[in-house]
């Protein structure tokens, strides 16, 4: 498989009461097309300040981020987030006077609208939302229903990368179980890459890879696992 | 979707921003228009007023400052000044040749008496309290007023034709005179009768047909006789010396002001000037100024603190829509784009806030119109004059309040529209500042968290 996404020797810092504290540490890794990632992580150990910069929201202080063997920055930061990725956060994913179908052709990209409007129900219907909640305004579903749209949303953009930062971090059980079987479908079906940063061993268990972010770095499970120290 | 199409979904399901920035909008409009509604309303009526009082302008004696200077004066600069104090034929004629003059009076009056006519002044009132010096020799002291117009100037104002009728081209050749019905009572005289009047007191009498009555005289008025300066020439040119009054008539009464400028330097005395009843204007139209000054004083601070309440809401708005942005900006929405939509969406609210403020201003101007005229004018003229009415004009029609009221209601023309659409324009283009510098400042991660 080849490497769709590479982030290569990252580092990134905070200025904390007048110290320089750095969270990532010369990081690099290699994501590969159609599989699924997680990376996990204790509060606080930098997994969003890591979307931020895999996703282009936030620039590295040294480093750089690479999608099919582009470097992003040279790509441009909002052609890289309108064109080849999708984001999804914990909440406020949707605009809130749009209902589920905006929301999804919204984003999509250069369309005639009579068929963005039939391909965002189709991909709302094959997530598990129907005409009729697809309809409602976003404010009116429930919060799994919301992520759904959300996910919807990536997929119709028809983006090769999904990122999503803790998707299930404010979702019951049962509803996250669901969300993350729907995140491990897209990537299967459509071939996506997906990689979510979360903090329970529940979610990771469902996916292809996991990483660890530990000491600033990602340490992948299983291959180097003698590195995850317990923190 | 398209800018357009998310804006109005933007206000139609989440309309409480929408309402606010109406609201605000809504009042700072309606505030500016009455303003300026207010001020075109004071323009008009101070072009009406500047109308109303004609495009008179008369050359005068300045008797007041030829008395401060006389006394005290050794005897000749006494004689000096009073040769000063004549109107001069010269620069009579000089003026008359203006363009901007339609039609020159020039009236000269003679002193004359005679031994058959009666006087028709009542001694009973004394009200004016001057006494007419019996002419040497004895008889009826009489004033000819000889005019180089066919309708003297105290026709426009004072006195009315009571029976008979003006003067007319035709009968420049014949000697004919206006006399005050009370002295053609006196004297039992009538339209159509002759008098015989000598043209000063030791010339020959020379026959004049009576051709009107007029009424309205003040008394010490009624024994003025009305002759063409035509007969004087005929038969006494020697006595056409001393002008005793010139009034130029502009075609135009907003040619006044540059009149003035340019001829009031070329008097050849400094007793000697030029009047058009500026002091009347000035004193009519001094609260107007005043209250001019003071909206436009309080417009520029409507408009500030507008533009700043307008600021700070919008700015309020687009705060609170952060979130949004910041998704957007994730999902590769421009800054642009974003930005062109908040735009849209201020714009098409401030379109109804325009239209709402205008369609008041409209009902407003009325009432603008008659409270300036109804408070401002008459409240202002009434201490000195008790009514509105412009007494010492020289000449044209009475001016009195519901005349003004009348004529400056409407106020809302294609020029005061543009100017509250510039004003307005100008509200939002500031007012979308706030969100321009907001959005542009905004680091899409930063919008995301908190
Ligand atoms: N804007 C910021 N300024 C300073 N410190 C920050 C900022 N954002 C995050 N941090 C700190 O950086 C560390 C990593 O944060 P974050 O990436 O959000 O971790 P995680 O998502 O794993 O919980 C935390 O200690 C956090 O307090
Ligand atoms: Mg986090």
């Amino acid at each position: 498989m080849s490497n769709l996404f590479e982030l290569k020797n990252l580092s990134y810092g905070y200025i904390d009461g007048g110290k320089k504290r750095m969270i990532l540490n010369d990081l690099s890794y290699s994501f590969k097309k159609g599989v699924f990632y997680t990376i996990l992580g204790p509060s606080g150990s930098g997994k969003s300040t890591l979307l931020a910069l895999a996703s282009a929201l936030d620039a590295p202080e040294t480093g750089s981020v690479h999608y099919a063997g582009a470097d992003i920055k040279e790509m441009g930061f909002s052609q890289f987030r309108k064109h080849h990725m999708s984001m999804i956060f914990q909440k406020y994913n949707l605009i809130d006077y749009l209902n589920g179908v905006e929301n999804v052709t919204a984003n999509m990209g250069a369309i005639k609208s009579r068929d963005k409007n039939d391909l965002a129900y189709k991909v709302l219907n094959q997530v598990g939302i129907v005409k009729s909640k697809a309809d409602r305004r976003v404010t009116r579903l429930s919060g799994g229903e919301q992520q759904r749209v959300a996910i919807a949303r990536a997929l119709a953009k028809d983006a090769s990368l999904v990122l999503a930062d803790e998707p299930t971090g404010a979702l019951d059980t049962a509803t996250a179980k669901e969300i993350i079987a729907l995140f491990k479908r897209i990537s299967k079906e459509f071939g996506k890459t997906v990689i979510i940063v979360t903090h329970s061993d529940e979610v990771a268990k469902n996916s292809d890879v996991i990483l660890h972010l530990t000491n600033g770095k990602l340490v992948e499970m299983g291959s180097e696992q003698s590195n995850v120290t317990g923190e | 979707m398209h800018i357009f199409q998310l804006a109005f979904l933007s206000l139609i399901r989440k309309p409480t921003k929408g309402i606010v920035i109406f609201s605000v909008l809504f009042m700072i409009f309606s505030l500016i228009f009455t303003g300026i509604i207010i001020q075109n309303t004071i323009t008009a009526s101070k072009d009406y007023t500047r109308k109303a009082l004609g495009g008179n302008v008369e050359m005068k004696i300045d008797f007041a400052k030829a008395m401060q200077d006389i006394q005290g004066a050794s005897g000749e600069t006494r004689t000096e000044i009073e040769n000063q104090m004549v109107l001069p034929e010269n620069m009579a004629k000089v003026l008359s040749e203006d363009a901007a003059v339609s039609k020159t009076h020039i009236e000269r009056t003679l002193y004359t008496s005679s031994d058959s006519l009666q006087s028709a002044v009542s001694n009973d009132g004394g009200s004016f309290g001057i006494s007419l010096a019996s002419p040497v020799g004895g008889g009826t002291s009489l004033f000819l007023l000889a005019s180089n117009q066919n309708i003297p100037l105290d026709f426009d104002k004072q006195l009315k034709l009571e029976d008979g009728s003006f003067r007319t081209d035709e009968d420049r050749e014949k000697d004919t005179v206006l006399i005050s019905s009370e002295f053609a009572a006196k004297n039992n005289l009538r339209v159509g009768d002759n008098v015989a009047v000598k043209l000063f007191p030791e010339g020959e009498p020379v026959s004049f047909e009576i051709i009107g009555l007029f009424s309205g005289a003040p008394n010490h008025m009624v024994d003025q006789f009305y002759i063409s300066e035509a007969s004087v020439e005929r038969h006494a040119p020697e006595q056409l010396k001393n002008i005793s009054r010139v009034v130029w008539q502009l075609k135009d009464p907003f040619d006044i002001p540059d009149f003035l400028a340019s001829y009031s330097v070329q008097m050849p005395s400094e007793y000697i000037y030029l009047d058009a009843s500026t002091e009347q204007y000035n004193q009519l139209t001094k609260p107007l100024d005043v209250m001019s000054t003071v909206f436009d004083l309080l417009m520029v601070v409507i408009f500030i603190a507008g533009a700043m309440i307008s600021i700070a809401i919008v700015t309020l708005f687009v705060r609170d829509r952060q979130f949004e942005i910041g998704l957007l900006l994730a999902n590769g929405e421009s800054k642009v784009r974003i930005l062109s939509q908040f735009s849209v969406e201020i714009f098409f609210v401030a379109v109804f806030a325009f239209v709402g403020a205008f369609a008041l201003s409209l009902l407003s101007s009325d009432l603008v119109a008659s409270w300036i005229a109804a408070n401002q004018l008459v409240e202002s003229t009434q201490p000195s004059q008790g009514m509105f009415f412009i007494n010492d004009m020289i000449s044209g029609p009475q001016l009195t309040m519901s005349q003004v009221a009348e004529s400056f209601k409407v106020s809302i023309d294609g020029d005061t529209l543009l100017a509250l659409a510039v004003a307005s324009l100008g509200l939002i283009l500031a007012a979308i500042s706030a969100p321009l510098s907001v959005i542009l400042s905004y680091k899409p991660r930063k919008s995301l968290q908190n």
